[in-house]
């Protein structure tokens, strides 16, 4: 997936718009720029957007992500990240919780920062799989393992707890066992047999003794109401012959009582006929209102007789009252009686044989002799009631014990077997998968090694390698061989080598998604130029393997490499100083030689600038040659050399046999001898000097065509000595015949391999 | 005993993923085992590539393969 176009608005430090083109044609794209230019805010976008991270942010505390990810100047809403890759577009926002890009399959992105490797190389082994864990676990399968085990652990404790229970059954039925003193040996034989014992006739007399318990009480609650009424009854008649004796004593002291009858009827008499007008007793004429009033003096004089008279006719009807509430106890009473006497004939039982039992129509004295008799046997009817309902209730709880017992046995034995599958199912789930991901971490492990070892050839500390810990889970160790020992790479390993492992880890991890986009965040700057050179040996080869490599880095030397075409074929980007008014400012870097040659061709000529550039180019390409034969120089510290010293250390017999053979894509072969190109430069040489090095009163004597001409010079032998395709100068000679240009190219050739004797 | 889409996935030369190459074996052994019925290997299949299978769906799956097996007993 080879990135296009990135284009970014109020992300991290693009206050201001910001578009990056990038050449698709090349695998590599190298970003330069000096600390603080925005190289991180460009690897952060393509997190951001192809992998929905924060980018650095994520790596980092104290900071709020969702507000930090968002450029000083700018709203939550105004950010967007937008990416063009093999000629489609996705584009990215900040969502309420995290990135959201559009459409939803957005090219993978490997972004490997400082703190990556760090996390890689140094962490615990619990932490470095954490951090790996993307890579190397399949997640989807680990969720479906997690459901698997969590039933599997559910399943188990189904099946303890029905033990428990069974046990408790057996607990109980033990117990009930023991309290019967231990009958038949075995407390399940003697559960087993007493639930088979009929409770039928134990049930019976338990009816029979409730009934004749109840029925014996009843009687003697009814005989008790009857003591009641007898006694309310006596004292009403106690109280009219009182009430009567009362009134004989007042009839001797009011001798006309007669008169009172008489003058009460015709009161009401008078009451009832307010027109009459002659005395009711003797007929006089008399008015009827005189004759009331006589009346009621009369009456108002014998009211003592009165009450007296209200007083027992009042007592003579609670007399009458309680005569009939015993009347009707009585009956009640004696119902009772029958009902107790029929129970105790039908069926009698053995507590009351001994009790003589009167005849219904006795008296009532007979039969209160036998309600006492039966009252005295009533607190053993009432144990033995008690005794017979404990039989049948051990009798059901034998039962249902058995029952409990019996189910949990069966239940135990599916639970059983159904965890025994889970088990069995989770187990190979289990191994599966832990045979899949240490598939993965052997071949990563491999292919880091390979990759290190290319690094570091022939050196001591070497072989790293992971291991999953099935001790643990997520748990992933990294160890490296020491002469003869192992042991972790942090223990012995320079910051360096921690650098060039975690970069390694980190390519052979994107590697495994094939066409995923390889971000190099400012990770390598502990490495000396040796290994720099190795690394970007790597990166060339490794390159053809992923969509696109973008490695950004403030390592000039770096820069000079891609520039000059010493080992890296790679689109340039350059970063210039962030500010607050503008953001981040880039422009495409062209190679050194484009430059030149752009120069050359303007009309008007910078004579200095044209001079100084082709001077640096020639510096440059007379090193590498010189570099690559081992000519003799005087040694120097610094070892910097002028350009008559690296001219006159090519010897003549190399220059006559120096040569390079160009192949097109067609396969022509182009010889070029380098003798002529190379002469031609040197002998304009001075003009640098004069020209674009030094203040010289003789440089007004040197014309525009001298000048273009050294430079063209230059550009003749750069266009023979870089290869057309990848413009790499030859640096590699693993043939064994001669030097190539670098990586999978290899469409330039310089001969010889080594400088002739 | 594979899973008949995967074999003609196969065929058609479609490559799986990580995740499927890993179900497919799983679901293989499975059924290979007695594990899980021949009749469920399909549906296991994508859903555990989905991420999909729960407590209760393992435990249906043991269950009727338990009661599978208890019918080829019985039989």
């Amino acid at each position: 997936m080879r990135v296009e176009k990135l284009r970014f608005t109020h992300f991290r430090g693009a206050i201001q718009p910001v578009e990056l083109t990038f050449d698709h044609r090349k695998p590599i794209t190298l970003i330069f720029g000096e600390n603080g230019s925005g190289k991180s805010t460009i690897a952060d976008a393509i997190d951001f957007i192809c992998n929905q991270k924060f980018g650095s942010l994520e790596l980092r505390r104290g900071v709020r992500k969702k507000d930090h990810i968002v450029a000083a100047n700018g709203r939550s809403s105004d950010l967007s990240v937008e990416i063009v890759c093999n000629g489609e577009t996705w584009r990215a926002y900040l969502g309420k919780q995290k990135p959201v890009t559009t459409p939803d399959n957005a090219p993978k992105a490997f972004v490997l920062r400082r703190a990556n490797i760090t996390k890689v190389t140094e962490e615990t082994d619990g932490e470095r799989y954490q951090t790996l864990a993307d890579f190397i676990t399949v997640a989807n399968i680990e969720s479906c393992e997690a459901e698997l085990r969590k039933v599997a652990a559910a399943v188990n404790k189904e099946v303890d707890n029905a033990i428990q229970q069974k046990l408790a059954a057996e607990t109980t039925l033990q117990n009930f066992w023991v309290e019967e003193g231990r009958p038949n040996g075995n407390y399940m034989n003697w559960a087993r047999q007493s639930s088979q014992q009929a409770m039928t006739a134990l049930e019976a007399q338990i009816e029979a003794d409730t009934v004749l318990h109840r029925q014996l009480e009843q009687v003697l609650n009814d005989d008790h109401s009857l003591h009641r009424a007898a006694q309310q009854r006596d004292e009403a008649v106690a109280m009219l012959e009182k009430a009567r004796q009362e009134m004989a004593d007042a009839l001797q002291v009011q001798t006309n009582a007669a008169t009172l009858s008489t003058l009460r009827e015709a009161r009401r008499y008078l009451q009832a006929n307010p027109d009459s007008t002659v005395c009711p007793v003797c007929a006089k004429p008399e008015p009827h209102s005189s004759l009331l009033a006589h009346v009621e003096t009369a009456l108002a004089r014998l009211q003592t007789l009165l009450t007296l008279q209200e007083q027992l006719e009042s007592r003579q009807k609670a007399l009458t009252a309680a005569e009939g509430v015993y009347d009707n106890q009585l009956g009640h009473w004696r119902n009772s009686y029958r009902a107790l006497h029929h129970l105790l004939s039908s069926a009698p039982i053995s507590l009351t044989a001994s009790v003589q039992i009167a005849p219904v129509d006795t008296d009532i004295a007979t039969i209160r002799r036998t309600l006492a008799q039966l009252e005295s046997k009533l607190p053993a009817v009432k144990a033995r009631i008690e005794a017979a309902e404990k039989r049948v209730n051990q009798h059901n709880a034998l039962k249902t014990h058995l029952h409990t017992i019996d189910e949990l046995a069966e239940v135990t034995v599916e639970k059983q077997a159904l965890a025994q599958r889970l088990r069995q199912m989770h187990d190979l789930v289990k191994e599966e998968r832990q045979q899949h991901v240490q598939r993965v971490v052997d071949s990563i492990s491999a292919t880091v090694a390979d990759m290190y070892n290319r690094i570091h050839p022939d050196e001591p500390l070497g072989n790293p390698n992971f291991n999953l810990n099935t001790r643990y889970a997520g748990s992933l160790t990294l160890s490296a061989t020491f002469g003869n020992r192992q042991a972790p790479p942090g223990a012995y390993y320079s910051e360096a080598h921690l650098d060039t492992l975690g970069l390694c880890v980190y390519l052979a991890l994107a590697r495994q998604s094939g066409n995923a986009i390889v971000v190099l965040d400012d990770v390598l700057t502990s490495v000396d130029g040796p290994h720099l050179r190795r690394i970007v040996d790597l990166i060339n080869e490794e390159a053809p393997t992923f969509g696109h490599v973008i490695v950004t880095t403030h390592q000039r030397a770096w820069l000079n490499m891609v520039r000059y075409g010493k080992g890296m074929e790679a689109d340039l980007i350059e970063l210039y100083g962030w500010n607050m008014t503008n953001g981040m400012s880039h422009s495409r870097t062209p190679l050194a030689v484009e430059s030149l040659r752009t120069a050359v061709s303007t009309p008007h000529l910078d004579r200095q600038k044209v001079a100084s550039a082709a001077g640096v180019l020639l510096e440059q390409l007379l090193d590498t040659l010189t570099w690559r034969y081992a000519c003799s120089l005087p040694r120097k510290n610094p070892p910097s050399y002028t350009l008559g010293e690296l001219s006159s250390a090519i010897s003549g017999k190399l220059l006559s046999t120096l040569r390079v053979e160009q192949i097109d894509s067609d396969g022509t072969i182009h010889e070029i001898p380098l003798k002529p190109l190379i002469e031609a430069c040197t002998q304009g040489s001075w003009i640098r000097n004069q020209v674009g090095a030094h203040f010289n009163i003789d440089e007004a004597t040197i014309s525009d065509n001298d000048v273009r001409q050294f430079a063209q010079n230059t550009l003749a032998l750069a266009d023979a000595l870089q290869c057309d395709h990848c413009r790499q100068l030859p640096a590699n000679n693993k043939t064994g015949e001669h030097w190539s240009c670098g990586g999978t190219c290899k469409k330039l050739r310089l001969h010889p391999l080594q400088k002739p004797a | 005993m594979e899973n008949p889409e995967l074999a003609a996935g196969k065929r058609h030369n479609i490559q799986l993923t990580a995740e499927e190459k890993l179900a497919n074996t799983i679901v293989n052994r499975l059924v290979a085992q007695g594990l899980l019925p021949q009749a469920l290997a399909e549906q296991t299949f994508y859903a555990l590539c989905e991420g999909k299978l729960r407590e209760a769906d393992w435990r249906l799956l043991a269950e009727k393969a338990l009661d599978k097996a208890a019918r080829g007993n019985n039989r």
